[in-house]
This record gives structure tokens, C-alpha cells and sequence, in this order.
């Protein structure tokens, strides 16, 4: 369903937009499409609707800038090794491969589904060409946003996982990893945030600011955000009792996570002119606008 | 002799009735755990549970926990819908298997009649897929999270996406018995637009809550 907002609320939106933009991670590369905003005065007379900034070139630099981000904060930092005791004062509790392999499962299924959705409604939307992608590359854009904060932040702490804490000792050991090498030491002190529970916050996030953002909304990105948000608490939930994270960490990765999607959507928000054709709209040269509402 | 042959054959075949009943109960029965299958091994979450959440041996199964991998569900629930502007009924067959631990796999396909004061009653019918995840809370009362994702399909507007995402409880009840209560967004959308339609709106979203039973083993 369809629903248009008065224009008062593009000005609103516009501001929102820009504070997003500006606290974002990928603040750099959002900088062109800043310029593209516009005055709240012109936005007056403009459409504003959801739609990639910029080419494909665009979409790549968001995903290589993020995914290097992913890669240093996975493979290249390493986390503080202190004895950083569970963030919930709850000690220690045992792994649970079980619901750990829930949790992985959630993940992928959560993952699959919220973009085949996106996908799916941008095809019943009748939108034409690259439109039709629109959904799910901003919802995939919004998980890998909010996976790169958790796996660089988790380096800063070091706090211990709730299966490797020694209660009576006050030490962080690797017995809950099933190995004992260097990778499972750094995966000890790997607990704040989780990481399992950020990606699909994260979609979820991207999708409310797909909902909510554009001047005509569409209801199945709220079928998305709802499910990306029920699957996003269910891996909340099995990762805590998993033993893998205690509820502050799959707390501030479900919020920081989702933060970063619906910043990651808001970044993908341009202004159109109503008054004109959308090929009217002149393209800057660090912009090139696809086309087509969303 | 021939009287006696009827009696003898009407013996026998009580007999193998009998028999046949017999086996049946014993497959059937759900205290007789004849374990050939090897029955699964417990996570430290599931040792807690104590046998609140047990489930009875049927045709020979190992008995299992409720959300155990290989668990098998099937049940369904009915709705009646009756407001200012239409009157609905339908109903919602389901199975379910736990391809893994916590993790099931659902069929859920669905019928729905609904009537208008101001235009002829339709029927509308949806097939669902929905992976959900179930966790326990406490004692047999477990929390669970359903994506369901499908087609739907309505005479006027034709085939659709639907898209209804679950949440709630399931309380064991009985021996094998699951009552499930849930929250549910349901939303359908169809090709056709309301333009073509004239007054048909191609997109709903509704909110809703849902009770259901099923018996799982």
C-alpha cells in the first residue's frame, strides 16, 4: 500500500537525513550526496523517495569500504586479552552447540529471507531495471553496516565469552571455544558486542528507513522489518542462552546494529522534483540518479 | 462341518483383527518406547528441562523432547472474523518438522472465505513456508519466532506474495498436545494494481492474533 506524507514532513526528513548521513561510518562516502539534498525550501516543491545515490560505483564503495572494515576488525585487529569478566555479572554458563548452531542457522535463513522479501516487493512495486534491486542491496548494505561496527568494536574491550569465563579463577580461558590455539584466544575476548546479532538488526534497521523514510511508503518493507527484526531477537535470544554472549553485548549489538541500517538507508535517500520528469533531475557528477520511485 | 468351518474362520479372523488392533496399539501407544532408533544426545540447555517437555514414543520413535531434531507437528488452527464491513472464517492446517534442534520447518496452507455486506463472498487461499525458531522460557511454556513466506491467491486479484511473520508461546499441554498463541503481521500483495482493479486494494497488512493446537511426537 501506497501512503504519501504531507511535504511539511520532506523537510523533516531532509534534516534527518543529513544528521544520519553526517554520523554514520561511511560518512565519507556520503559526503557527494549530501549536496544532492537540497534546500528545505526546495524540498518544498520535490518528491523524495529511496533510491541508491549514485551508480553502481556507489553500492561497490559502500560495500568495499565496509567490508574492509569487516575484514581488519576480523582478521587483522586482535582484542585487548585482559580478564574481563561476562558485562551481565552472571559468571559463567556452558556452551550449548545446539542452540549455537540455531543461532547460525537464524542468521543465514534471517539473512535469505529479508532480502528475497525486499526483492520480492520491489518486483510486485513494478519497478523497472535496476529499481527492482533497490530493496535488497540497502537491506544487505544495512546488515554489512551493522556487522563492521560490532567486529571492529569487539577488539576495543576484550571482554570474555560467557562459556570461557572461570568463575573461580576470575580468568578468560578457551574452553568453550573446542580448541586451544591463538585464534581461540582472540575468540574468547571476542563477547562485546555480538556479532551474530548485528546483521540482521542491522537489515532490520535498513528496512524501517525504508519504510519510513521515502514520501510514498510501502508496507511490505515493513513485512521485512518485522521479520528481519523477529529473526534479529530470536538470534538475540540463542546466542545468550547458547552461552556465547551475555545480554549486554546481543543488547548493544541489536541496537548499534540496527542504528547503522536505518543510517545506511537514510543514506540512499534523494530528493526528486514531482513538478518535473525524473530524467529532469540533473545528476551531479559525484551522483547518478537510476531513476524510478521506489 | 460347514457350520464349524464358519465358526473357526470367524474365530481367525477375530483373531487377526485382534491382532492387527493389537499391533497397532503397541505401534501407536505412546508408552511403549521400543528405541531402535538411537535417541538423540542432550545439550546442556535440554538436561535442565527435566521432563516437562518430553514427548511420548510413537510407532517405535525414541521419545524426545519437544523441539528436538526429527520432531514431528501437526495441527492447525481455525479463525472467525466478524466486523462492521465482512465476515470472515477460514482455516490453517499445519505441518511442522525440526529439521534441526530448535529450528522447524512449517507447511501452513490456508483457506479463507470472506463475505461483504456489499459484494459476493470470496475465497482466498495462501501457501506458507516458515522456518521458526523455538526456544524454552520456562517449565513446557517455549517462545518462538516464525517467518512465514509464500504465495496467495484471490479470483479478482490474482497470484500474489504473502508474508506473515509470527511470534509467541507454545505451552505443552497433555502428553503430546502444543497450544500455541501468537501474534501475527500478515501481508499479501498481488500484481494487480488498484488502478486495474477499480476498487480492489492489491495490498493488505493486517494485525492479528492467533490460537492454534497441534499434537507433536
Amino acid at each position: 500500500m501506497v501512503k504519501r506524507r504531507p511535504v511539511a514532513s520532506h523537510v523533516a526528513l531532509v534534516g534527518l537525513a543529513r544528521l544520519a548521513s553526517l554520523a554514520s561510518l561511511a560518512c565519507a562516502a556520503s559526503l557527494p550526496a549530501l549536496t544532492s539534498v537540497g534546500s528545505a525550501s526546495a524540498a518544498e516543491h520535490r518528491d523524495m523517495s529511496v533510491t541508491m545515490l549514485g551508480s553502481g560505483w556507489y553500492d561497490l564503495g559502500f560495500v568495499a569500504l565496509n567490508g574492509a572494515g569487516f575484514a581488519a576488525g576480523r582478521y587483522l585487529l586482535h582484542p585487548a586479552r585482559g580478564d574481563r569478566a561476562p558485562l551481565d555479572g552472571l559468571g559463567h554458563r556452558p556452551r550449548d552447540a545446539a542452540l549455537g548452531r540455531a543461532a547460525d542457522v537464524a542468521v543465514i535463513v534471517g539473512l535469505a529471507t529479508g532480502a528475497s522479501l525486499a526483492f520480492a516487493g520491489d518486483l510486485g512495486e513494478r519497478t523497472q531495471g535496476a529499481d527492482r534491486f533497490r530493496g535488497p542491496v540497502i537491506t544487505l548494505e544495512g546488515a554489512l553496516a551493522g556487522s563492521v561496527i560490532t567486529h571492529l568494536v569487539k577488539n576495543l574491550f576484550g571482554i570474555c565469552r560467557p562459556r570461557d569465563w572461570d568463575d573461580v579463577a576470575r580468568k578468560c580461558t578457551t574452553r568453550g571455544e573446542g580448541h586451544d590455539d591463538e585464534a581461540a584466544v582472540d575468540e574468547a575476548h571476542r563477547s562485546f558486542p555480538s556479532g551474530h546479532s548485528a546483521p540482521l538488526a542491522g537489515m532490520a534497521g535498513a528496512a524501517v528507513g525504508l519504510w519510513l523514510l521515502p514520501s510514498e511508503r510501502h508496507d511490505v518493507n515493513l513485512a521485512v522489518a518485522l521479520t528481519s527484526l523477529g529473526f534479529s531477537l530470536t538470534v538475540v535470544a540463542l546466542r545468550e542462552r547458547g552461552g556465547a554472549h551475555s545480554w549486554v553485548d546481543t543488547g548493544a549489538a541489536f541496537i548499534s546494529g540496527g542504528l547503522a541500517g536505518f543510517l545506511t538507508a537514510a543514506l540512499h535517500l534523494r530528493v526528486r522534483n514531482v513538478q518535473e520528469p525524473a530524467a529532469a533531475t540533473a545528476p551531479t557528477p559525484l551522483m547518478f540518479t537510476m531513476g524510478g520511485a521506489f | 462341518m460347514g457350520a464349524r468351518a464358519t465358526v473357526s474362520q470367524r474365530h481367525r479372523t477375530r483373531v487377526r483383527s485382534g491382532s492387527l488392533f493389537a499391533c497397532a496399539v503397541i505401534a501407536l501407544s505412546p508408552g511403549a518406547a521400543r528405541a531402535e532408533e538411537k535417541a538423540p544426545s542432550e545439550s546442556p540447555a535440554r538436561k535442565e528441562e527435566g521432563g516437562a517437555t518430553e514427548l511420548p514414543s510413537v510407532a517405535g520413535r525414541p521419545i524426545r523432547r519437544f523441539a528436538q531434531r526429527n520432531v514431528l507437528e501437526l495441527g492447525g488452527s481455525v479463525s472467525y472474523v466478524k466486523s462492521n464491513a465482512f465476515t470472515q472464517i477460514g482455516a490453517t492446517p499445519t505441518f511442522g518438522w525440526f529439521v534441526i534442534e530448535y529450528m522447524q520447518v512449517s507447511i501452513l496452507p490456508s483457506v479463507e472465505y470472506v463475505k461483504t455486506f456489499s459484494a459476493p463472498g470470496e475465497a482466498r487461499y495462501s501457501l506458507l513456508l516458515e522456518p521458526s525458531f523455538h526456544f524454552l522460557l520456562a517449565g513446557p511454556v517455549f517462545l518462538f519466532f516464525g517467518a512465514g513466506t509464500g504465495a496467495v491467491y484471490e479470483k479478482e486479484t490474482g497470484m500474489g506474495l504473502a508474508v506473515a511473520p509470527r511470534t509467541g508461546l507454545e505451552v505443552l499441554v497433555g502428553g503430546s498436545g502444543v497450544l500455541k498463541l501468537a501474534t501475527t503481521f500478515v501481508y499479501t500483495a498481488t500484481r494487480r494494481t488498484a488502478i486495474e482493479d477499480g476498487t480492489n486494494e492489491p495490498h493488505t497488512s493486517t494485525f492479528g492474533l492467533q490460537a492454534g493446537y497441534a499434537v507433536a511426537w
